[in-house]
């Protein structure tokens, strides 16, 4: 877990982000990064970002590996990182949206395939100029496997200090019925705390309504000043949600911060 | 006085922006004619689509819910029965549908439709005599019934199964919470008494006309606004009785020899009538208007008929739109115990089975009259809506015994629906209190009476249907949104039923991370 990364180069992402990005993943100490360029055509083509890269990651301590592949790109990103056991990391970037519409996202299409934690590094990062986030925001939506997102937030890579579990929930029809759901679910948010408490000096729980939850958690995000927001991946949403997309994709596009999705485990 | 206020704010507001628009109606008649004449044209010219739609997709969601997981929701405790027998709950489904209204426009509305069809068809021709019989069954068919059902559905979820006052705007707290309590929520409290207390204002008003005309037509009673207000007097009284000293056995008692006389009506006009060409006109009627439903659910008509369809069928859905509150309330009174199908198929299925009945006999009865007998009914009906019935009657045997019959159900219906009125109006007003105090009884029963009559006297009654027509297109908005809402309520409980409580999920090993 978040031992080793794949980060994708594209020749056109700007450099500035990703040695921002590179400093980031040095904090996490990784056992190795591999650098992959996904390339069209027949010819295997040199990409001078890609090896400037690898470059400035070995001279900040890190074993690097480049790797040229060809095909689909999201296919091929999600497979090595299958294959490598590492966890995928995009900088964030403002699509065209016509050209998203068109021919798609990349981080889209990994986000849908791939069964690693992805990690979109917003290289501006809200409050601090640590490179290493100072408040983490764990949205929950009490299905998922919370034990799974617990390790990950216990890990000793993430120095935080303050971490907010978030859970934005429907209203239930009734006062009293609403009394009852918001104390039951404020009473597994702090168990979800209780086993947090020696890895975070300031632990919050929050629990909010609303029916568009994408904008809601975004909103509490840019309210709390997180700098990472962390949610789990749940495959498999109904029809209508299968169509407009997963809340995943949503929070990728409009998240305020840095976002860390984690795979669902089965 | 804050505290007051607080408590009261809903009659207040609601009292206070009546009496404005009454005095209006009052002090400029001919002001508030005109201008309500102005403003309900615009709003049927530009948003008669938006009550077709509205109305077709009030139809299709209560089928749907009918049919759908939530079906076997009950509107009540889980193993709590219904209230009332099957019978019992049928007949005054029966008499909350049929009202004043249904009496006359059983005979008038296929005679008018008759006489004066859109353009596109030839008027007093069998075509337009099908075309009569088939809007008049969608007029007063299946949609009417949707609407009230999606009012009564979601009261009655909230307030029998989510234990929330019966107020509308209980409704809305699953989108709008804690905010159903402030100025949200009166306002939507405000605009179901406005709609209901215009709505039963006018229709009292028109009744109290009709009846005065009943009694002119079989004694030496004179047709004139002395009567009007005797009657009205008379009805007043009796109803307010009703309300306050526990003379309700007796009008529950009145309400059911009511409805066997109203079937004793129908069963003579149907045997001593014209049966077969009835029986022919039932069966060919319901067909076109199954085989046309959804023709004639969206026809705006914007090449030809334009204005018919305004006139008739735009009128028509604003106004049930506009009933949909106080109808909608008495259903979800009576209805609890019962299952979300079992009340959805009743409610919209029974009582459309016995209006289309009572339309075949009664404007099935007028229009062999006119085309077979020779006899021009639908002239005189064009020209006197309210008599219509009672002409019918005068080619009939015992016509005199059967308009008094009329008379006495019209009269009995008219109490029973003021005192309902009366009782809904002071429920909203009250917080939703199941027993409402007398005093806000009187002082509702009396501002509808005293309302009626000085407009009657002054004409501002059609200036007030026309506010209640108004207030109709906000209320649509309402309803869809309350649609929503007892959408997210049901899925709520559903899912709660699918998925309990949460817990922490077992330990993953930690070679799997």
């Amino acid at each position: 877990m978040l031992r080793s990364f794949v980060l994708p180069i594209h020749p056109r992402t700007p450099r500035q982000k990703l040695i921002q990005l590179a400093d980031f993943l040095v904090t996490f100490k990784p056992e190795k990064v591999y650098l992959i360029y996904v390339y069209g055509g027949d010819k295997v083509r040199r990409n001078l970002l890609l090896e400037e890269v690898a470059d400035y990651l070995e001279q900040q301590g890190c074993a690097v590996e480049q790797v040229y592949r060809h095909g689909h790109v999201a296919s091929q990103i999600s497979s090595i990182a299958s294959q490598t056991s590492s966890a995928i990391c995009f900088v964030k970037r403002r699509d065209n949206p016509l050209r998203a519409a068109l021919s798609g996202s990349v981080t889209s299409d990994v986000l849908r395939l791939s069964d690693q934690a992805v990690l979109v590094h917003k290289a501006k990062l809200l409050h601090t100029q640590n490179p290493h986030p100072s408040t983490l925001m764990y949205a929950t939506n009490l299905k998922y496997a919370d034990s799974t997102c617990l390790k990950y937030l216990n890990h000793n890579v993430f120095t935080a200090k303050h971490l907010i579990f978030l859970h934005v929930g429907a209203r239930a029809p009734d006062p009293e019925t609403e009394k009852k759901r918001h104390r039951s679910i404020m009473v597994y948010m702090q168990q979800l705390a209780e086993k947090c408490t020696d890895s975070f000096e300031h632990i919050e729980q929050l629990e909010v309504v609303g029916l568009r939850k994408e904008n809601k958690i975004v909103r509490q995000a840019r309210k709390h000043k997180a700098d990472l927001l962390i949610v789990g991946k749940l495959d498999g949403r109904l029809w209508p949600g299968s169509m407009s997309g997963s809340m995943v994709d949503s929070l990728h596009h409009s998240s305020p911060c840095s976002l860390l999705v984690i795979p669902r485990l089965d | 006085m804050k505290a007051l206020f607080r408590k009261h704010s809903v009659f207040i507001l609601a009292m206070a922006l009546a009496l404005g628009v009454i005095l209006l109606g009052l002090m400029f008649p001919a002001a508030l004619d005109r201008y309500s004449i102005r403003i309900q044209d615009l709003i049927l010219e530009h948003f008669g689509w938006a009550y077709l739609l509205s109305s077709l997709f009030f139809l299709v969601f209560c089928l749907g819910l009918a049919f759908s997981r939530f079906g076997t929701i009950k509107l009540g405790n889980d193993h709590e029965k219904p209230q009332y027998s099957y019978l019992a709950w049928f007949g005054m489904l029966f008499a909350a549908g049929m009202g004043i209204g249904l009496l006359f426009w059983s005979v008038a509305e296929p005679l008018h439709h008759y006489a004066n069809p859109p353009a596109r068809i030839n008027p007093s021709s069998g075509d337009s005599a099908s075309f009569a019989m088939q809007h008049s069954f969608f007029h007063w068919g299946l949609h009417p019934w949707a609407i009230y059902i999606v009012m009564s559905l979601a009261v009655a979820y909230f307030s029998f199964r989510r234990k929330m006052a019966p107020l509308i705007s209980s409704c809305f707290y699953p989108l709008l919470g804690d905010k159903i309590f402030g100025p949200i929520g009166i306002a939507i409290d405000v605009f179901a008494v406005i709609a209901t207390l215009f709505g039963i204002v006018t229709s009292l008003g028109l009744g109290a006309l009709q009846i005065t005309s009943g009694l002119a037509s079989i004694s030496a009673i004179p047709d004139g606004f002395t009567t009007t207000l005797s009657i009205i007097a008379v009805v007043t009284v009796l109803f307010l009785l009703s309300s306050m000293t526990g003379l309700d056995r007796g009008i529950q008692l009145l309400s059911k020899i009511n409805l066997l006389l109203a079937f004793a009506l129908l069963l003579f006009m149907f045997s001593v009538g014209p049966t077969t060409y009835i029986l022919n006109i039932l069966t060919t009627t319901v067909g076109n208007y199954v085989s046309s439903l959804l023709t004639m659910s969206l026809s705006t008509n914007p090449f030809q008929g334009h204005e018919w369809t305004k006139n008739w069928t735009l009128f028509y859905w604003a106004w049930w739109i506009s009933w949909a509150p106080f109808v909608g309330i008495f259903v979800a009174s009576i209805s609890r115990g019962r299952t979300i199908r079992e009340f959805i198929l009743g409610a919209m299925l029974v009582p459309t089975c016995l209006t289309f009945i009572w339309f075949s006999v009664f404007g099935g009865s007028a229009l062999h009259l006119q085309l077979e007998e020779g006899v021009d009914i639908a002239a005189k009906a064009v020209e006197n809506t309210s008599t219509a019935m009672f002409e019918l009657f005068s080619y009939y045997p015992m016509g005199e015994a059967l308009t008094l019959v009329a008379v006495v159900l019209l009269l009995v219906f008219f109490i029973t629906s003021a005192d309902s009125a009366t009782y809904v109006l002071s429920m909203l007003t009250s917080n939703g209190m199941l027993r409402p105090p007398n005093s806000k009884k009187i002082i509702w029963g009396v501002t509808i009476s005293s309302t009626a009559s000085i407009l009657l006297y002054r004409g501002g009654l059609e200036g007030l249907q026309r506010m209640a027509i108004t207030a109709a297109l906000p209320f649509n908005f309402i309803m869809l949104l309350l649609c929503y809402c007892l959408w997210l309520g049901l899925r709520y409980e559903w899912r709660e039923q699918r998925y309990p409580a949460p817990r922490l999920d077992p330990e993953v090993p930690q070679e799997e991370l």
